[in-house]
């Protein structure tokens, strides 16, 4: 389990975040909503080692992962989808995947084998192995996004803004693909400003604003809210 | 079946290669060898800035510094005393280096490792800048070692120079480390460390989010290639037998990013053929810095004159290849057999109707 422990994080004078705690309990999906600006992806640039906090802690069962660099997070098993994809344009997509394994120490055969099974999951992928990643279409680049975190065999996924920049068929196809995944026990934490999309997906949820959680709960529940649902959800 | 069939080929090429050097180097004359030479140092010296900018996305400029290291290392090294004494009349050389002389291949190895040693004391703190400011600190540390060069008097003999190192550079020396800095790099770069200080020149943050640990990546390209840019500082030392200060001058880096940029980043095979190509050119172009004359214009004698023409194909290089002669594509037999077969192809279409004229296959020396 992933837990965030009263976090806070300065960017120079400006208060980011202001005492943030959540967590992500195994086998789970958690989404992480709010506006842009409400510091979505600075809790996620801090877990992962990015940003680094003035105050808190974040603990990846029981251990803190505070002060350790980005590298060695990823080691810990915990794989971040960066905003915008950002996939390797220059390298084909067999080489953006076999750098997700880059911080394993498996031997090639098992490594060989997951970049398989990352092929079933996206046989677009597999197609299109040889080609250079810039050559994606924007939804194929963020399925190699997410093939290439998967590669590293997180414990927890965190995806940031996958539905960005996509037609909105081709988010509902990442949705259903993180759906899938979460299905044969992938933890996700996922932040999203598609809130409607996030919540029939997610476990639990988190309501982000000016960098407080103002509201949190089952997701299902939470979409019931009339708060919410005037809100992030666009119902009247 | 191919690969079989492919490393057939490429040691048949190699040992041909090396008939060619032996026969070369029996009948040439000196002023041939010496271009085929600056070739294959010119051609480490691309090979290695490609590895630090076309594979790992790191603008350095300090090639020059590291290759005086190398170069007046194998020089001190390779020097006999007699001539160190010649030298040195000014002030006198310091006394652990008036005496020793070594034979060029450790001497020579000592010169990478010490440029290579320089290359990880200013990789460290340096390689924490990004683009621009890491050019400008790393062509900063390269004119720092040149101008310490100009004043450690007792050691370099300063502005006067070295003369009289021992001619040990020929063919064999140049070309096979030529060929041993192109395969190491080749290695390399197809290696999962490539594949990280590929990710590197491509997204940073994304490269460290995956876990690849980037100041560890960067300092080890940026060493290795050091430690080659030295060696290649050797083999031209012990080719001109006179090196000062001033061979090293920014103006060495410079030819080396314009010879890199033009076979094309991240192309070891546009850095070999560029390198030769510069060489070449540089030394048919001597013709236009004397004085000569167009039909009644006459035209005196331009020191320097080469160079125009030089920036001026750079220029066009850049304009109509922007990726370079080769762009990111290298050599290999699977496209060679391509090519040629598409070319036959070809003219087998066009022979119907004239006769095919005789196919021209360019020779390439490399893996």
């Amino acid at each position: 389990m992933l837990e965030v422990r009263d976090l806070h994080v300065y960017y120079g004078g400006i208060h980011a975040l202001h005492g943030i705690s959540l967590r992500v309990p195994d086998g789970q999906i958690v989404a992480l909503l709010g506006a842009n600006g409400a510091g979505k992806s600075t809790t996620l640039r801090t877990i992962a080692g990015i940003v680094k906090p003035s105050e808190g802690d974040v603990l990846l069962d029981g251990e803190s992962l505070i002060g350790l660099r980005s590298f060695e997070v990823v080691r810990r098993g915990i794989a971040m989808v960066p905003e915008g994809r950002r996939v390797f344009t220059n390298l084909t997509v067999l080489e953006n995947l076999r750098l997700g394994a880059y911080a394993r120490r498996d031997s090639n055969q098992v490594i060989q084998r997951d970049l398989q099974e990352i092929f079933n999951l996206f046989p677009r992928l597999e197609e299109r192995k040889k080609q250079s990643a810039g050559t994606l279409s924007g939804g194929e680049q963020q399925m190699l996004a997410l093939g290439r975190a998967l590669m590293s065999k997180p414990r927890i996924l965190m995806i940031d803004e996958p539905s960005l920049g996509l037609a909105p068929v081709l988010a509902q196809d990442v949705f259903e693909k993180l759906k899938e995944l979460n299905q044969a026990g992938q933890t996700i934490l996922l932040i999203e400003q598609n809130a409607r999309a996030a919540m029939s997906i997610a476990n639990y949820a988190y309501i982000l604003e000016t960098g407080n959680i103002v509201l949190e709960g089952p997701a299902a529940e939470l979409a019931q809210q009339d708060e919410v649902r005037k809100s992030y959800l666009g119902v009247h | 079946m191919k690969i079989t069939r492919n490393r057939i080929l490429t040691l048949i090429t190699l040992v041909v290669f090396a008939g060619f050097l032996a026969y070369s180097q029996a009948t040439f004359n000196p002023y041939i060898l010496r271009i085929m030479n600056l070739c294959a140092i010119f051609t480490i010296f691309a090979v290695t800035f490609n590895l630090v900018y076309g594979y790992t996305g790191q603008f350095s400029l300090g090639h020059a510094g590291f290759a005086a290291v190398g170069a007046y290392t194998a020089a001190l090294l390779t020097m006999t005393p007699v001539q160190k004494e010649l030298n040195f009349f000014l002030e006198p050389i310091v006394p652990v280096l008036a005496n020793v002389q070594w034979p060029f291949l450790p001497a020579m190895l000592l010169g990478g490792v010490l440029a290579a040693v320089v290359g990880f004391l200013i990789g460290w703190p340096a390689l924490r800048l990004r683009g621009d400011y890491l050019a400008i600190a790393t062509l900063g540390f390269g004119e720092i070692i040149r101008v310490l060069f100009v004043n450690m008097q007792r050691v370099t003999n300063g502005s006067l120079g070295l003369k009289g190192i021992p001619e040990y550079t020929n063919v064999y020396w140049s070309w096979g480390l030529a060929l041993v800095t192109i395969f190491v790099t080749k290695r390399l770069v197809d290696s999962s460390y490539g594949r990280a200080l590929k990710a590197i020149r491509d997204d940073e943050v994304a490269a460290e989010a995956l876990g690849v640990k980037l100041s560890y990546h960067k300092i080890l390209a940026f060493t290795l290639s050091s430690f080659f840019v030295g060696i290649a500082g050797a083999l031209l030392a012990n080719l001109i037998s006179t090196i000062d200060p001033k061979v090293f001058l920014f103006f060495l880096t410079y030819q080396v990013v314009g010879i890199t940029v033009m076979g094309g980043m991240s192309s070891l095979t546009g850095s070999t053929v560029s390198a030769c190509l510069y060489t070449v050119f540089l030394e048919a172009l001597r013709p236009v810095e004397s004085p000569f004359s167009i039909g009644p214009l006459r035209v005196p004698g331009v020191p320097g004159m080469r160079m125009v023409i030089f920036s001026a194909l750079l220029l066009l290089v850049i304009l109509f290849y922007r990726r370079g002669l080769f762009g990111q594509a290298e050599f290999s037999w699977d496209w060679f057999f391509e090519k040629t077969s598409a070319l036959r192809a070809r003219l087998g279409r066009t022979g119907k109707t004239a006769p095919a004229p005789s196919i021209e296959s360019e020779e390439e020396e490399r893996p």
